[in-house]
């Protein structure tokens, strides 16, 4: 029993990292009909420059392989989120006006291309900057394994589902009550009609990439402490995040958001079981799920009245 | 209060509306006529900014405009209603109404009175404050996008089609809805190809042919003009 609580807290937390970047997904595909195919160099992006921030408010220099316990304390560590999020939606703001703009909404694929040569620059750069080596990170809850309901749960995971939470639980309220956010739907919806609207459809595109990217940068720092920070971390997550987009519909966010959690907790439950077995069958559900709902579990088809 | 002069519009290599030349004065109500696929809709997209415009120049209030970006128009003063409606369907009667006043930034109180204003104009919006636009009729589709145009209170208002896909007594409705709103003092350019309705109620007119303007004159000068009533309105019942 206990091993199913704990198989199924690690895999909400991941989930909670899936549907954070899944989230990402949704927001620019909606808004701008495109996908920042860098997210995945963003997450590792966002990790270290979150621990080059944990070491240097600590005033330790910045080549270490393991950032020390003491480092990672409460406000270091949220102050750590914060700016990667900050960092990581400023470069957002960066791809969309370089990479994607000058693409978006014209036909063709070359946005496609364009993002992914954004990411191998941003980890080339990235590799030079901070080398190959992973870096440890610490948790800001201590690495202690909690106790709940005979489950021996890392705080980190629980920090992470929480912070997940939140998020989009924020962000879900302020697309779905707040001006700008029914501005953002009916940019979704077409771009031109709300333009009409008085809109600066651009600046909500820029937004749209900046909060995409920011979710994650976020998404690394959150992740360093279980994953460890590398360069590489990134595409991973990334590629299993647009699954869970997928899955969930990549039209509809909060499909979205339940596409990730579907995926942590579908690949924990089966690591469970069989480890190397784990990426068989979640991409193998993966492709059976699309087979029979093309638009994903929760995508809405359109309808139109005429 | 709108001038447009020598205006090209085109779909890539394909030319919509050559070397249009019309005039809207302040207070009227200006009818564009013509078949399908004449260049209407393509011009009312043209003065909202939608479309680029290839050559010639567009005057709103004595300034060019033809190179501001669509939602800075509107800020102008400039609202386009436009066809097919194009509400937004996943969003609520109320949300697509403040969107229309979007770039006004009003507080709440004051956005739920202008709410209010177009209420009392389409009462049956009323009813549906809370429903989500794609549960609407195509009647009150139309009433949404009028009045969401309106929410912006523009000094021009731009019809595009919206009669389109109505019932007879719908059609009638709006177009007393039209002569409504001009009585209130706002300038109204509106593309229909119920030629007959649209001559009726306007002061002036353009007829509209394979994207050059071919006939222009009063209302009631192009309702009797053998040629107009040969091509658009074909006996008591016109349609294009």
């Amino acid at each position: 029993m206990d091993v199913y609580i704990q198989t199924l807290l690690s895999g909400l937390a991941v989930g909670g990292v899936y549907a954070l970047i899944a989230l990402g997904f949704s927001i620019t595909f909606t808004t701008t009909k495109t996908l920042n195919f860098a997210q995945g160099e963003f997450i590792s992006f966002g990790a270290f420059v979150g621990v080059t921030m944990l070491l240097l408010l600590s005033g330790l220099t910045s080549t270490v392989t393991a950032v020390p316990g003491e480092a990672a304390s409460a406000w270091r560590y949220s102050a750590a989120v914060i700016g990667a999020g900050v960092v990581a939606g400023f470069m957002g703001i960066l791809i969309f006006l370089l990479a994607v703009r000058p693409f978006a909404g014209k036909g063709g694929m070359n946005w496609v291309m364009s993002t992914l040569g954004f990411g191998v620059m941003l980890q080339s750069l990235g590799l030079a900057v901070w080398g190959p080596a992973p870096v440890m990170v610490p948790s800001p809850l201590g690495d202690d394994v909690l106790r709940i309901a005979g489950a021996g749960v890392r705080p980190q995971e629980l920090l992470v589902l929480a912070c997940a939470i939140l998020i989009m639980v924020a962000l879900d309220l302020v697309m779905r009550r707040s001006r700008i956010g029914k501005a953002m739907m009916a940019v979704a919806h077409s771009p031109q009609t709300a333009s009409l609207m008085g809109i600066n459809v651009t600046l909500v595109m820029i937004g749209a990439f900046a909060l995409s990217s920011g979710l994650a940068g976020v998404a690394g720092v959150l992740i360093a402490p279980i994953a460890s920070a590398s360069l590489f971390m990134g595409m991973g997550f990334a590629l299993k995040a647009f699954s869970g987009a997928i899955i969930g519909g990549l039209s509809n966010p909060r499909g979205c958001i339940y596409g990730g959690f579907i995926l942590g907790v579908l690949e924990s439950a089966v690591g469970l079981w069989q480890a190397q077995w784990r990426e068989i069958v979640v991409f193998g559900l993966i492709i059976l799920v699309l087979a029979f709902r093309p638009a994903g579990l929760f995508g809405r088809t359109a309808v139109d009245k005429v | 209060m709108l001038t447009l002069k020598d205006v090209d519009l085109a779909y890539g290599p394909i030319a919509a509306v050559r070397k249009a030349s019309i005039e809207v004065a302040a207070g009227e109500v200006v009818a564009i006529v013509g078949g399908n696929g004449a260049g209407k809709s393509t011009l009312l997209k043209g003065i909202a900014g939608l479309m680029p415009v290839g050559s010639g120049q567009i005057v709103f209030d004595g300034e060019e405009i033809s190179r501001v970006a669509p939602h800075r128009r509107v800020a102008r003063g400039i609202a386009l209603s436009p066809e097919g409606r194009q509400v937004f369907p996943d969003q609520t009667v109320y949300d697509n109404l403040t969107l229309g006043a979007y770039f006004r930034h009003l507080p709440n109180d004051a956005l739920d009175a202008e709410v209010e204003e177009q209420f009392k104009l389409f009462p049956r919006l009323r009813e549906r404050r809370d429903q989500l636009a794609v549960t609407l009729s195509g009647g009150e589709q139309q009433m949404l996008a009028i009045a969401r145009a309106l929410m912006g209170k523009p000094r021009l208002l731009l019809l595009d089609e919206p009669s389109l896909g109505l019932a007879p007594k719908i059609i009638q409705e709006i177009f007393e809805i039209i002569v409504s709103l001009r009585r209130s003092g706002i300038t109204i350019l509106l593309v229909e190809q119920m030629a007959n309705m649209a001559l009726a109620i306007a002061d002036r007119a353009y007829v509209l042919e394979t994207g050059s303007v071919t006939l222009s004159g009063t209302g009631q000068q192009l309702l009797h003009d053998p040629k107009v009533r040969a091509a658009y309105l074909g006996g008591s019942h016109g349609a294009g």
